[in-house]
C-alpha cells in the first residue's frame, strides 16, 4: 500500500503541472459552487433579519375595522384576560403629522407620531435610547409639550434639542391646525423589542397623554391598535401559522364579545408579514436561486470538462502500464490517489476563493446598492452569511463530482483490453463501442425515466388534465407541475435511451432535446404564473433551466458535425483557411464530449446574462414608458400632507408668475371624506376631471381564505368583503381585465385624454349608465356589476362597474395597500359629502418637459420659495398654521419605486458577471491542457507544411467556433427568457445592444487569449522536436 | 543546376548547446545525393539519422554547415520560407505513421494540398487517386484508428507523395511493419523512384531495405563513415 502511495506521489511530481492545472480548474469550478452557496445564504438570512427587525416581538395586532380609534379599556381588558399567557400587551396611537422649523424654514411631512401605553412598559418591549446619554428614554415621563425625535429628522429639520417645531394636524372635521412642541431628546436607536422599522427616520414619539389629546376624536382615553406579544416568541422569531392563529382566534373571540361596536379584528401580523415578504423577496431569490444552479452547473461543466481530458490521457497510460505488468489494482489506487488529492485540493482552495469572491461580490453589491440612492436597504441586506451546512454540503458535492470523473477511467482499467488501447491511436473517441459492446445502463437509465415520465402521465390522465391546458394548469398547480415532469422526464429518457440505440440515436437526441428546450419555457411560465400568485415554484423554474441547458447541448451535440461541416464550408472558400478549416473542424468532432462541454459552459452563463442584461434593460424601458403615459405631461408634483384651504387658490398663480419654467399647473381636490369612517375620495373642482380616490382602511392586507365575497360589491358589503379582496385569485381574472383596459372610456384630465374608450354606453341622465372604474384589486367585479358607495344625504349610489384601471392616474405615490381607487364622472362624485375640503396636490406641467435636471433644479426651487414663507404666506391659513409643501420629481418617485429592482438586476449581473469571468479562466486553463497535448499532431501539421501562424489559427478556430455557438446559443436562450419575462408584464423586449457587443468582445477576446497563446507557444516548438514528443 | 539534389556540407547539429547535457548530433557532414537517387542511411541507433533528415527536410535546422536542396541554401531560412519550402519540395513519411487520428484517410492525404492552397475538389480528386493508387481506393472515410498498419503507412505514404516532392523523406518508413507488409511500401517506393525520378532518402535499420536502395550511406557518432 505504501508502495502504491508512493508510486502516485511520483506520478503526481512527475506530472506537476498537469496536477496543479487540474487542481486549479477543480477550485474554480467549486468557486462558483461556494460562492453562490454564501450569497443564497447571505440573502436569505438577511431578509429574515430585517423581517425580525421591524416587526420587533409583534406577534399579533389588533385594529379596528370601520373606526380608527378605539377606546384603552379594549386593551385592559385583554391584559385582564391574557397578562400571564401573553408576554406583553400593549396599546399604541400612531398618528400621521407634518413637523416644521419655522427658524430655518424646514418642513417634514408623513411623519409618524406614536406613542405607547406607558402603563404597562416593560423590558419586554424594548425602548428608544437617547442620542447623547445613552440612557432609555422614559416616554411617559415627557410633559404635553415635548417630543422625541430621530437624529435625521433634526438633520433634515435643522434643529436640536431644545428648539421649538411645529406639528400639523388635522381635526375632526378635517381642517388643520397646528401645536408646538420642544424637542426634548433626540434617539438614536429604537430597541429592537419594539414593532416599527428602526431604521424609519420618520417616526417620532411624545407621551401618552399628549397623542390623545390631539388626535381628533371623541373617545376618551383613544388608541390606534394594540400590539400583543406572545411568550414563544423569544426563542422562536416566527411561532408559526398554527400557534398565531390559535392566539388570534382567542383574543378575537373575547373581543367580538365585549366591544362588538368597534368591529375589532386581530391579525397575525409577524406571520402574515412574513408570508407577504417572502412572498415578496421569493420573485427575486428563486431567480437568484435559478441563477445559482446554472452557475453550479457551469463550475461542473468545467471540472467534467478538466477531468475528462485526464480520464482520455489516462486510459492511454493505463494500458501503457498493464502492458508492462503493472496490476490493476495499484494502477486503480495510484489513480485513485491521485484524482482524491486534486478533488480535496481544488476542493479547499475553491472553498476559500468562493469565500472571497462570496465577501468581494457582497461588498460590490452593497457599494451598489448605496451609491444607487438606498442606502436603508443597502445597510441591512447583503450583511455576508456563510452557512456552514450548505457549503461543506456542496463543497462535498463538488468534490465527489470531480473523484468520480477522475477515476472513471480507472475504473474502467479493469475492463480495458491491453491491446485495444497500446495499440489503438490515441484519442478513445468512441469509448462506448470500446468493449464492442453496448452499455447496458444508458438503458436502464433511460427506461427508468421514460417509465417514471409514463406512469405520470397516465395517472394524469386518469385523474386530471394530461398536458397543458390553461384551465387546469392555472388552477391546479400541482397538475401542471406533474404534467412538466412527465414530459421532462421523457425527454431525458430519450436522450438516454438514444446512447443504446445507435441507429435512432441523431433523431432521438434532436426530439428530446427539442422536448426539453420547449419544457423550459413551460418551466418559467408556471413558475411565474405561481409567483403571481403568490405560489412558489422554484423548482419548476430549476428544472426549466436545467432542461435548457441539456436540450440546448444535446442539439448542438448531435448536430455538431453538420455545423461544422458549414463552417468548413466557409473556409474552403479562402486559400488560406482551406486547411486550417479542415483540421479545426475535424477536431473538434473527434472531440466531442470536449467541445459540447466547453460550448455548454459559454452556453450556460451567456444565457444568464444576456437574460438579466435584456431583461433589465426591458424593464428599464417599459417601466420609462408607462411612467411616461402615466405622467401625462407632468414632470412636477407639489402636495401638501394638510389640505391647502381653498381661498388661498391663488397659491398656483404665484407660483406660476414666480418661475417662468411652469407651463401649466393642475390643482386636485382632495379631502373628501365619505360618511364612512376612513374612506376619503378625491375629487377636482375641475368641470372635465373625472378623478377621485377612496381611501378604505386596513382592508387588504389580512387574508382570510374562507371567507367568500359577497355579491353584489354593495356598501354593506364592502365591510365584509375587505378581509376578503386580497385572497382573490387575481390571475383568474387577469386576462379579462387585461382584455378591458383596452376598451377604456374616455376621461379627460383637464382636456388631456387620460384614458381611452370603453365599450359600455354611457347615459349621462341616468347615473346608473356612468360606468365607474375601479383599481386593480377589485378584479373580480365582472363588468356591469352594480357598486355602491353612500352619497351625502345617506342614501347608496349605485354605479356601474366598467372595467378595471391598468394604471392609475393618481400622482399619489404613497398609494399602499389600503387604496381603492375609483375614477367617476363629476355628475357622481357631486354627489357626495364633502366634509375636509381643500387642495391637496398641484399636478405642474413644465416646459423643461421631461429632461430630469431642469426639473429637480426647478422642484427644490418651488420648496425653497413655498417653504421659506412668513407668516402671510399663501400656505399659512386661518390662525397662522404653516402647512408647508414637498415638490416631489415625479421620474424621482419612479426612480425610487424601481431602484429595488434596479439593484437586485445590478447585483445579479455582478455575480453572473464573476461567474463569466472565472468560468472563462477556467476554459483558457483547459484549452491550455489541450494544446499542450496536441504538441507532436502540432509537428506534423508543420512538417505538411503548415506555418505557425496557420497552427495557431487552427487552434484559435475551434474555441473561436464553440465560443460563438455558445455566445448564439446564451443569446438566443436568454433573450427568449428575457422575452417570456417581458411579455408577461406587456412589455416589448429591448436587447442592450452595446452590452452585446462588449459581452461579444469579451467572449473573442478571451478566446483569442485562451487559444492564441497555447498555440502560438505550441507552433514555435521546432517541428523536429514536437515530433519526439509522445502524449 | 546541379545534377546533386541534395549537398549538405560540414553539417553540425549540437543540442542544447552551451547547456551541460549538449548533444553534438552531428559532427561534420559532407555529402551529396543526386536526383532521382534512393539513397538509405544506417547506423546504431542515437548516431543521427533522425537529426540528419530532419534538418535535410527543414524540420530543424542546424547549428552550423549548409544545407543545399535544388541549389538553395536552406540552412539560412527563417521560418516562413522553411515552412513553404517544406510545403512544396519535401514529403515526409514516419516510423509512427503519424496521421491525424481525428481525420479520415482521404483528409489525411489532403492536407498537404490545401495548405498549398488548392482547391477542395481539386485536392479531394487527387488524394483520391494516390489512394486507390496504393490499394485504399475502399477505405477513403475510414479513420486512420480503423486501419490496418500497414494501410496506415500507406496513407502516410500518399500524403508524403501527393504534392509530387522533389525530396522524399522516410524515417524508418517500415520499422513498425511485418515483413510482407514492409515489403508492400517498398515496392512503392521503389516505383516511385524509378516512375516519376523522385529522390527519396530513407533511414532504417533493416539491411534488406538498405540492399533495395541504390545506395547506403553508413552513419556513426554523427559522421559519416561510409557508402
Ligand atoms: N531534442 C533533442 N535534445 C537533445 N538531444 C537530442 C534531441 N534529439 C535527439 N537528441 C540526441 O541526438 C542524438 C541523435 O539522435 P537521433 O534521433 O538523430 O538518432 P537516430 O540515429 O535517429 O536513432 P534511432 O535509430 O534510435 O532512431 C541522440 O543521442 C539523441 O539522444
Ligand atoms: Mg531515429
Amino acid at each position: 500500500m505504501l508502495y502504491v502511495i508512493k508510486q502516485s506521489l511520483k506520478v503526481i511530481s512527475r506530472r506537476k503541472r498537469n496536477f496543479v492545472l487540474t487542481s486549479f480548474v477543480v477550485a474554480l469550478g467549486i468557486s462558483l459552487v461556494v460562492q453562490t452557496q454564501i450569497l443564497e445564504g447571505t440573502i436569505e438570512r438577511n431578509y429574515k433579519d430585517i423581517m425580525i427587525e421591524s416587526f420587533g416581538n409583534t406577534d399579533l395586532i389588533v385594529y379596528s375595522v370601520n373606526q380608527i380609534y378605539f377606546p384603552q379599556n379594549v386593551s385592559t381588558t385583554l391584559i385582564q384576560e391574557y397578562a400571564i399567557e401573553f408576554e406583553g400587551i400593549f396599546p399604541q396611537i400612531s398618528y400621521s403629522i407634518n413637523t416644521y422649523y419655522p427658524e430655518k424654514g424646514q418642513f417634514e411631512q408623513n411623519v409618524a407620531l406614536e406613542t405607547i401605553g406607558t402603563d404597562f412598559n416593560t423590558t419586554f418591549w424594548g425602548g428608544i435610547y437617547s442620542n447623547s446619554s445613552n440612557q432609555e428614554i422614559d416616554i411617559s415621563l415627557l410633559g404635553n409639550e415635548e417630543i422625541v425625535i430621530s437624529p435625521e429628522l433634526a438633520n433634515s429639520l435643522k434643529t436640536n434639542i431644545g428648539s421649538q417645531i411645529t406639528i400639523n394636524l388635522l381635526d375632526e372635521y378635517g381642517n388643520p391646525f397646528y401645536h408646538n412642541v420642544t424637542i426634548k431628546e433626540i434617539y438614536d436607536y429604537i430597541d429592537y423589542g419594539r414593532t416599527g422599522d428602526p431604521n424609519d427616520f420618520r417616526r417620532v414619539f411624545m407621551s401618552e397623554k399628549a397623542v390623545q389629546s390631539l388626535i381628533p376624536t371623541t373617545i376618551d382615553n383613544p388608541i390606534t391598535n394594540i400590539v400583543i406579544g406572545i411568550e414563544d416568541h423569544v426563542d422562536t422569531p416566527f411561532l408559526g401559522r398554527e400557534k398565531s392563529d390559535e392566539a388570534k382566534e382567542l383574543v378575537q373571540s373575547v373581543l367580538t364579545q365585549d366591544y362588538p361596536d368597534y368591529m375589532l379584528e386581530v391579525y397575525s401580523i409577524r406571520e402574515d408579514s412574513r408570508e407577504n415578504l417572502e412572498e415578496g423577496v421569493s420573485g427575486f431569490t428563486s431567480i437568484f436561486q435559478m441563477f445559482g444552479i446554472v452557475v453550479v452547473i457551469a463550475g461542473l461543466l468545467l471540472i467534467t470538462n478538466i477531468q475528462l481530458m485526464n480520464m482520455e490521457e489516462r486510459e492511454q497510460q493505463i494500458g501503457m502500464l498493464r502492458a508492462i505488468g503493472a496490476k490493476k489494482r495499484e494502477i486503480f489506487f495510484s489513480y485513485a490517489i491521485e484524482t482524491i488529492l486534486i478533488g480535496v485540493l481544488g476542493g479547499i482552495f475553491g472553498l476559500l476563493l468562493g469565500i472571497g469572491i462570496g465577501v468581494w461580490l457582497n461588498g460590490i453589491s452593497r457599494d451598489m446598492l448605496s451609491a444607487m440612492g438606498n442606502p436603508e436597504i443597502s445597510k441591512s441586506i447583503f450583511d455576508i452569511v456563510v452557512e456552514p451546512d450548505t457549503l461543506i454540503l456542496s463543497i462535498i458535492a463538488a468534490v465527489v463530482l470531480s473523484v468520480v470523473t477522475g477515476m472513471v477511467p480507472a475504473l474502467r482499467a479493469r475492463g480495458i483490453s491491453i491491446i485495444e488501447i497500446v495499440r489503438g491511436t490515441k484519442t478513445k473517441t468512441k469509448t462506448t463501442t470500446l468493449n464492442g459492446k453496448r452499455p447496458l445502463w444508458p438503458f436502464l437509465i433511460g427506461g427508468l425515466f421514460i417509465f417514471l415520465g409514463l406512469t405520470t402521465l397516465i395517472d394524469l390522465i386518469q385523474t386530471g388534465h394530461p398536458f397543458y391546458s390553461p384551465e387546469g394548469f392555472r388552477n391546479i398547480e400541482e397538475e401542471a407541475a406533474r404534467n412538466f415532469e412527465a414530459l421532462f422526464y421523457i425527454g431525458l429518457g430519450i436522450i438516454f435511451l438514444s446512447f443504446r440505440f445507435q441507429r435512432y440515436r441523431r433523431a432521438s437526441l434532436s426530439i428530446g432535446g427539442l422536448l426539453l428546450i420547449s419544457l423550459t419555457i413551460w418551466g418559467f411560465q408556471i413558475a411565474i404564473d405561481w409567483a403571481n400568485e403568490g405560489g412558489n415554484a422554484n423548482n419548476i423554474a430549476i428544472t426549466g433551466l436545467l432542461a435548457a441547458v441539456i436540450g440546448a447541448t444535446t442539439i448542438v451535440g448531435t448536430n455538431l458535425e453538420s455545423l461544422t461541416a458549414q463552417l468548413r464550408k466557409g473556409f474552403t472558400l479562402s486559400k488560406r483557411t482551406r486547411a486550417t478549416g479542415l483540421v479545426a473542424t475535424r477536431y473538434i468532432n473527434a472531440r466531442k464530449s470536449r467541445a459540447v462541454l466547453t460550448f455548454a459552459t459559454f452556453a450556460v452563463i451567456l444565457s444568464l446574462n444576456f437574460f438579466i442584461g435584456s431583461y433589465a434593460e426591458t424593464q428599464i424601458t417599459g417601466s420609462s414608458h408607462t411612467w411616461e403615459q402615466y405622467m401625462s405631461g407632468v414632470s412636477l408634483v407639489v402636495e401638501s400632507q394638510t389640505p391647502f384651504n381653498l381661498s388661498k387658490l391663488d397659491y398656483p398663480e404665484t407660483l406660476q408668475n414666480e418661475f417662468d419654467e411652469i407651463k401649466q399647473i393642475y390643482p386636485l381636490e382632495v379631502g373628501m371624506i365619505l360618511p364612512f369612517d376612513g374612506a376619503i375620495s378625491e375629487i377636482s373642482p375641475e368641470e372635465d376631471i373625472f378623478y377621485s380616490k377612496l381611501v378604505a382602511i386596513n382592508c387588504s392586507t389580512f387574508i382570510n381564505e374562507e371567507e367568500e365575497v359577497l355579491f353584489p360589491f354593495t356598501f354593506e358589503n364592502m365591510l365584509a368583503n375587505y378581509s376578503t379582496l386580497s385572497m382573490i385569485n387575481r390571475l383568474k381574472y387577469r386576462e379579462a381585465a387585461v382584455e378591458e383596459s383596452k376598451n377604456f372610456w374616455q376621461v379627460f384630465l383637464n382636456g388631456k385624454k387620460i384614458h381611452r374608450e370603453t365599450k359600455l354606453p354611457v347615459d349621462s341622465d341616468n347615473p346608473n349608465g356612468l360606468p365607474i372604474f375601479l383599481g386593480e384589486r377589485l378584479y373580480f367585479l365582472e363588468i356591469g356589476d352594480i357598486v355602491s358607495f353612500p352619497a351625502s344625504n345617506g342614501s347608496l349610489i349605485e354605479m356601474i362597474y366598467g372595467g378595471s384601471m391598468n394604471y392609475f392616474p393618481s400622482f399619489d405615490m404613497r398609494i399602499n395597500e389600503f387604496t381603492i381607487g375609483i375614477i367617476v364622472s363629476s355628475e357622481i362624485a357631486s354627489q357626495f359629502s364633502i366634509q375636509g375640503y381643500g387642495i391637496k396636490e398641484f399636478l405642474i406641467e413644465t416646459t423643461n418637459g421631461y429632461e430630469y435636471d431642469k426639473n429637480k433644479a426647478l422642484s427644490g426651487k418651488i420648496e425653497e420659495f413655498s417653504n421659506s414663507q412668513s407668516s402671510e404666506s399663501l400656505l399659512t391659513i386661518g390662525d397662522g398654521t404653516f402647512y408647508g409643501i414637498t415638490a416631489h420629481h415625479l421620474w424621482d418617485v419612479f426612480y425610487h419605486s424601481y431602484a429595488t429592482n434596479a439593484n437586485a438586476l445590478n447585483f445579479l449581473q455582478t455575480f453572473i458577471a464573476t461567474g463569466l469571468i472565472i468560468g472563462v479562466i477556467g476554459l483558457l486553463v483547459v484549452s491550455h491542457r489541450s494544446v499542450k497535448e496536441r504538441k507532436r499532431e502540432i509537428g506534423m501539421l508543420r512538417s505538411v507544411g503548415f506555418s505557425k501562424k496557420a497552427v495557431s489559427l487552427a487552434v484559435l478556430l475551434e474555441l473561436l467556433f464553440l465560443g460563438i455557438l455558445g455566445f448564439l446559443v446564451g443569446f438566443l436562450t436568454g433573450n427568449y427568457l428575457a422575452w417570456v419575462f417581458a411579455d408577461l408584464v406587456n412589455w416589448n423586449l429591448v436587447i442592450p445592444w452595446v452590452q452585446v457587443s462588449l459581452y461579444g468582445i469579451f467572449i473573442i477576446g478571451s478566446v483569442v487569449i485562451a487559444a492564441l497563446i497555447p498555440g502560438w507557444l505550441a507552433a514555435r516548438i521546432p517541428p523536429s522536436e514536437a515530433l519526439r514528443y509522445h502524449g | 543546376m546541379t545534377d546533386d539534389i541534395l549537398i549538405l556540407e560540414d553539417l553540425h547539429k549540437i543540442y542544447g548547446e552551451g547547456t551541460p547535457n549538449s548533444v553534438h548530433a552531428l559532427r561534420g557532414i559532407n555529402l551529396k545525393i543526386k536526383r532521382g537517387e534512393m539513397v538509405a542511411i544506417m547506423g546504431p541507433s542515437g548516431c543521427g539519422k533522425t537529426t540528419m533528415l530532419n534538418i535535410c527536410g527543414g524540420l530543424d535546422i542546424p547549428t552550423s554547415g549548409s544545407v543545399k536542396i535544388n541549389g538553395v541554401d536552406i540552412s539560412t531560412y527563417n521560418d516562413t520560407q522553411m515552412t513553404n519550402f517544406r510545403r512544396d519540395n519535401i514529403g515526409y513519411v514516419f516510423q509512427l505513421f503519424n496521421l491525424f487520428d481525428y481525420m479520415n484517410a482521404q483528409e489525411n492525404v489532403m492536407i498537404p494540398l490545401l495548405a498549398q492552397g488548392m482547391s477542395y475538389s481539386e485536392a479531394t480528386r487527387r488524394a483520391t487517386m494516390i489512394l486507390r493508387e496504393v490499394g485504399l481506393g475502399d477505405r477513403l472515410y475510414q479513420a486512420p484508428s480503423e486501419l490496418s498498419g500497414g494501410q496506415q503507412q500507406r496513407v502516410a505514404v500518399s500524403r508524403a507523395l501527393v504534392t509530387h516532392p522533389v525530396l522524399i523523406m522516410g524515417d524508418e518508413p517500415t520499422g513498425d511493419l511485418d515483413s510482407i507488409t514492409s515489403e508492400d511500401i517498398m515496392d512503392m517506393f521503389r516505383r516511385i523512384n524509378t516512375d516519376n525520378n523522385q529522390t527519396l532518402i530513407l533511414v532504417t535499420h533493416s539491411k534488406w531495405i538498405g540492399d533495395q536502395c541504390d545506395r547506403i550511406i553508413y552513419l556513426r557518432d554523427g559522421r559519416v563513415v561510409g557508402e
